[in-house]
């Protein structure tokens, strides 16, 4: 798969969302999960192009959710 | 259990300094001590020669068992376990240029391999060893070790039939052995090798790309 494929993708990352309704900042969690803030801050500004499933269980774990909480898919333009 | 390093980003640093300046002295003294040689024109040329019947121990290397040559003719090398060479006056420009051939392209081959070489250790002291152009300048380095091994030999061995001919040393009565010789393979299997390592290189580059944006 070319970078421009990779780039194409409509997965949106809530994030951002999430992190407010628990009253938690990207440093805290990145701290939780193990992961920078660099690439935390990557994947809540959907810059990010791949997640390692480590990661996604990390990040579900401390903030109480499922994957699907975290993604979705933006519809087709 | 993995090592933390093999080779520390400082020595990989160092290193490519060496390989710099090994590669800048080596692109600039090869040209010219072949250039110099243009200027010597004149005087005696030393050429590699091979005989058609060599001495079949050393011990037999003496100029007892040699050719009858022209005046000022010598034959240099007789020592045991060494090349034989001719030296003949009255050289002519390319005559000297071609028997120094060698070194002209040994020196460009190292200061072009070195200038291939270090941004690529370069990278890899900066911990980005799969950074774009590195498959390119191994593949590069391949195609130079290859290229300068087998042009590299065959011109002083052009200076040789030179020589040889303007002495009137040609024909089926000479002494000595017309032609060229290739010694490729130790340089195809070093550049086999190096490709080997770029194409390893180049898919090192792919994964790269494809955890870029990992997290």
């Amino acid at each position: 798969m070319s970078p421009a494929e990779l780039d194409t993708h409509r997965v949106t990352c809530h994030l951002d969302r999430l992190l407010v309704d628990r009253q938690m900042t990207l440093t805290e969690l990145a701290e939780r999960v193990g992961v920078t803030v660099v690439n935390l801050s990557v994947l809540k500004n959907d810059r990010a192009r791949a997640v390692r499933f480590s990661t996604l269980t990390a990040i579900c774990d401390a903030l109480d959710c499922q994957p699907g909480d975290l993604f979705s898919v933006a519809p087709a333009r | 259990m993995t090592r933390s390093t093999y080779v520390k980003p400082g020595t990989i640093r160092g290193l490519g300094l060496v390989v710099g300046l090994i590669g800048l002295v080596a692109a600039l003294a090869g040209p010219t001590y072949a250039i110099s040689g243009a200027f010597q024109a004149g005087a005696a040329v030393v050429v590699p020669v091979e005989l058609i019947e060599p001495p079949v121990t050393d011990a037999a290397r003496t100029s007892a068992s040699l050719p009858a040559l022209p005046d000022g003719v010598r034959i240099a090398g007789l020592t045991p376990g060494s090349e034989l060479e001719l030296s003949a006056p009255g050289s002519t420009v390319l005559e000297q240029l071609l028997s120094r051939g060698d070194a002209a392209v040994l020196g460009l081959a190292v200061g072009l391999g070195a200038w291939l070489l270090r941004p690529l250790l370069a990278s890899v002291a900066a911990g980005r060893p799969f950074g774009a152009g590195n498959a390119r300048r191994l593949a590069g380095l391949a195609s130079v070790v290859v290229v300068a091994a087998g042009i590299g030999p065959l011109l002083p061995q052009i200076a040789s039939l030179a020589v040889l001919d303007r002495l009137d040393l040609v024909g089926p009565d000479s002494p000595f052995v017309m032609g060229l010789t290739f010694a490729f393979t130790p340089a195809v299997l070093t550049g086999l090798l190096l490709l080997v390592l770029a194409e390893a290189f180049r898919q090192g580059e792919r994964l790269s790309a494809d955890v870029e944006g990992l997290v």
